[in-house]
């Protein structure tokens, strides 16, 4: 057993986008696979915690919710820090959270600063699909904007229907774990912890370099 | 209205006080001047009315009433006291007595604006317990220095012969030519004891026993109306010292400027802590905020303007999505248009910061408790302006930074412990706070509690919002400290507050 929680993964995802776009209603849909019709604009940030297995390694993915309005992104400095990926999610019925992809996603790397600018794992989300009168933003047009913004990948959501949006987290996840495979970080275990052989040898070393110290005094 | 003459009412209510209607505990606007409000304001709400009729003492809280009893002259004597400087206080939020005050300065100022009789007038009250004699019978009041002005209140013989003494050393220093300038406002005693410097007074003459005199009047003065601190330490023992409903009832019917200065702010926070009537809720809250006197102060027509010009467009729509998501299912139509009413009003008269997410759950607690729109509209101004509120809602949120880091060196200092095992949680200390600055606590939690922390906030501000949740990190310390890391997070995030919902911890919680 303690092998295998050893193995387990932390991941950290934050969700970004306009006000009323859904974020709320995603992760909710996610992480208790309900959806509730009226809530409530989110102040602050929320995480919630979700396990879940993926190529054979149980990851524990923490969600993080944060709040849509633009005034609030300045706060995002505590949010985006340590993020190991992000959802950047538009209402597809509302052509104005679309063009603020932009904004978010620099405001992201901005606050965020993770190492790898060029390059980190961002998963643009089309949410509201489900809400068909003709006027969605198109396909087309989003998958320009990501391959223009450095090849991301681009998923159609609906937290209503239910409709891809384990498919989207499972898509994030896989992406912060290819991330962070070069330096995983495992949950050490306590055993581990009372292993602490480096800092006796450490304290040997130490106590060596004194008694010659201590003779030369004498 | 001329400012000192208010000042020399409040003094003469101050002690007619003590002696005649003991029930009445408001303080300077005295009794007689609350039965004038009421006769000149003939639409009182019904509810406060109905408050008014009732009897003063709660019969479900004993010991409230046992305190009524026992010390009732006591906390009258304190409580209706207004120190001098929160009367200035009041004068100072008020414009319209600054503007008094010039004029009185080019005026005419009579010789001795301070009445030197008014420093008597302690002693008289003990006095006069013991037996007394007219002064205006004696007729004797014609020997005096017509600088001196007649007093009408009986006094014993005692007291007379101190005056005749006043009287004669007035009279000597006037004939020796030791005259005020005019507009020389200086307190009564700096001019006498420069006088009487000036004259080098032998001993056991009578002029040294006006100075006698004058020390004992002196020390009577550092007094607070006749009781040291000690005897007012005593009087408060083991006391209730909160308004109850009646007197709420008093306070919310002579609801006018200066009115919230001029109350002991340490009954004001004691009610507001312990527990505040609900039907009064919204009307105490009302008057906390100074809704009305700022209505007044822009005009009754001031809002629908607001409303009827409304804010910009992009605006609007942020309003517009987030008021139907505010309450859901809970709120009325009725609400929902007040609302955003409200909403659009604000973001119009505060152009820079528009509307901010989290305004939206305050004014629907506003609007829930108080009922009125108009009135919520300029709870919602106070709580912008005067405890500004804004710029922790601003963009780029300035205040709240400080606010937070305010926050974070409470708790070093209080929780050292605690502190260092939350930075190595990594706990996100501005991502924590934000919810309970932003929206007041009003986000996600429970009705009960939100309405109480409002109660105390809408009194001392900031401040209470800072004490509270250093409460909770206090409360729950010991659960912190036991707990795994990602744990530490999920508690601080979403169950800081579940375990405090009762009255009881509430209580506890917001004193």
């Amino acid at each position: 057993m303690e092998k295998k929680k050893n193995k387990k993964v932390f991941l950290k995802v934050v969700i970004i986008g306009d006000s009323g776009v859904g974020k709320t209603s995603l992760i909710h849909r996610y992480t208790s696979t309900r959806f509730l019709q009226d809530f409530k604009p989110t102040i602050g940030a929320e995480f919630s915690n979700k396990e879940v297995v993926i190529n054979g390694k149980t990851v524990v993915a923490q969600i993080w919710d944060t709040a849509g309005q633009e005034r609030y992104q300045s706060l995002g400095i505590s949010f985006y820090r340590g993020a190991d990926c992000c959802g950047i999610v538009f209402d597809r019925s509302d052509h104005s959270s679309f063009e603020n992809l932009d904004t978010w996603k620099n405001a992201f790397l901005k606050h965020g600063a993770p190492k790898e600018e060029g390059t980190f794992p961002f998963l643009v989300i089309g949410n509201k699909s489900d809400l068909d009168d003709g006027s969605l933003v198109k396909e087309r047009d989003a998958q320009q904007w990501c391959a223009d913004n450095g090849n991301l990948e681009y998923i159609e959501t609906s937290a209503k229907d239910n409709t891809s949006v384990e498919e989207a987290f499972t898509k994030l996840i896989e992406k912060g774990m290819e991330r962070e495979k070069v330096n995983l970080v495992e949950l050490p275990d306590r055993m581990s912890q009372k292993n602490k052989t480096v800092n006796l040898q450490r304290d040997v070393a130490k106590d060596v370099n004194r008694k010659p110290q201590k003779k030369k005094c004498c | 209205m001329d400012s000192s003459e208010n000042s020399e009412e409040h003094y003469n209510d101050l002690d007619s006080e003590d002696k005649s209607d003991s029930s009445d505990f408001l303080s300077s606007g005295g009794s007689s001047k609350l039965r004038e409000e009421e006769t000149k304001k003939p639409v009182i709400d019904p509810v406060i009315s109905r408050y008014l009729e009732k009897e003063t003492t709660n019969p479900d809280n004993p010991a409230e009433k046992e305190c009524k009893t026992k010390h009732q002259e006591n906390l009258n004597a304190i409580f209706n006291f207004v120190h001098p400087a929160e009367k200035k206080k009041a004068e100072y939020h008020d414009p319209q007595n600054a503007v008094i005050e010039q004029r009185r300065d080019e005026q005419e100022v009579p010789m001795y604006e301070h009445d030197p009789m008014e420093d008597f007038k302690e002693a008289l009250d003990n006095d006069e317990q013991r037996g007394s004699v007219s002064l205006d019978s004696d007729g004797s009041d014609d020997d005096h220095n017509d600088d001196l002005p007649r007093n009408s209140t009986p006094m014993t013989k005692e007291i007379k012969s101190r005056m005749e003494l006043e009287g004669s050393f007035w009279q000597k220093h006037n004939k020796e030519g030791v005259q005020l300038q005019d507009g020389d406002t200086r307190d009564m005693y700096s001019v006498k004891n420069q006088v009487i410097r000036k004259a080098a007074v032998p001993r056991n003459t009578k002029e040294a026993m006006i100075l006698r005199v004058d020390r004992k009047e002196r020390a009577k003065k550092k007094e607070i109306a006749g009781m040291t601190l000690e005897q007012k330490k005593k009087a408060l023992i083991g006391c209730d010292i909160r308004f109850s409903p009646k007197e709420w009832a008093q306070i919310i019917a002579n609801d006018r400027k200066g009115k919230l200065y001029e109350i002991s702010r340490k009954r004001i926070s004691e009610s507001l802590i312990k527990g505040i009537p609900d039907e009064l809720r919204g009307y105490i809250w009302v008057f906390l905020c100074q809704a009305k006197v700022n209505r007044e102060k822009y005009g009754e027509d001031f809002y629908d303007k607001l409303v009827s010009k409304g804010p910009s467009e992009k605006v609007q729509k942020e309003i517009d999505k987030d008021v139907i998501r505010t309450k859901g299912a809970v709120i009325t139509k009725a609400q929902l248009e007040s609302l955003t009413n409200i909403l659009s009003a604000y973001a119009r008269l505060d152009n820079e910061l528009g509307y901010a997410q989290g305004m939206n759950y305050i004014v629907y607690y506003l609007l829930d408790t108080i009922e009125d729109e108009e009135l919520s509209f300029w709870c919602l101004y106070d709580i912008m302006f005067n405890k500004n509120w804004r710029l922790i809602l601003k963009d780029q949120t300035p205040k709240f930074f400080a606010v937070v880091k305010n926050c974070r060196r409470i708790l070093y200092q209080e929780e050292p412990k605690l502190y260092k095992r939350m930075v190595k949680c990594k706990v996100p200390f501005a991502g924590i706070f934000s919810q309970y600055y932003i929206s007041l606590f009003a986000y996600k939690l429970p009705k009960e509690l939100v309405i109480r922390v409002l109660d105390v906030f809408l009194y001392e501000g900031e401040k209470k919002i800072t004490q509270i949740l250093i409460k909770l990190f206090k409360y729950n310390k010991k659960l912190l400290l036991s707990m795994d890391e990602d744990e530490v997070l999920e508690f601080t995030n979403n169950r800081l507050v579940s375990s405090y919902l009762d009255q009881e911890s509430i209580t506890s919680l917001v004193s």
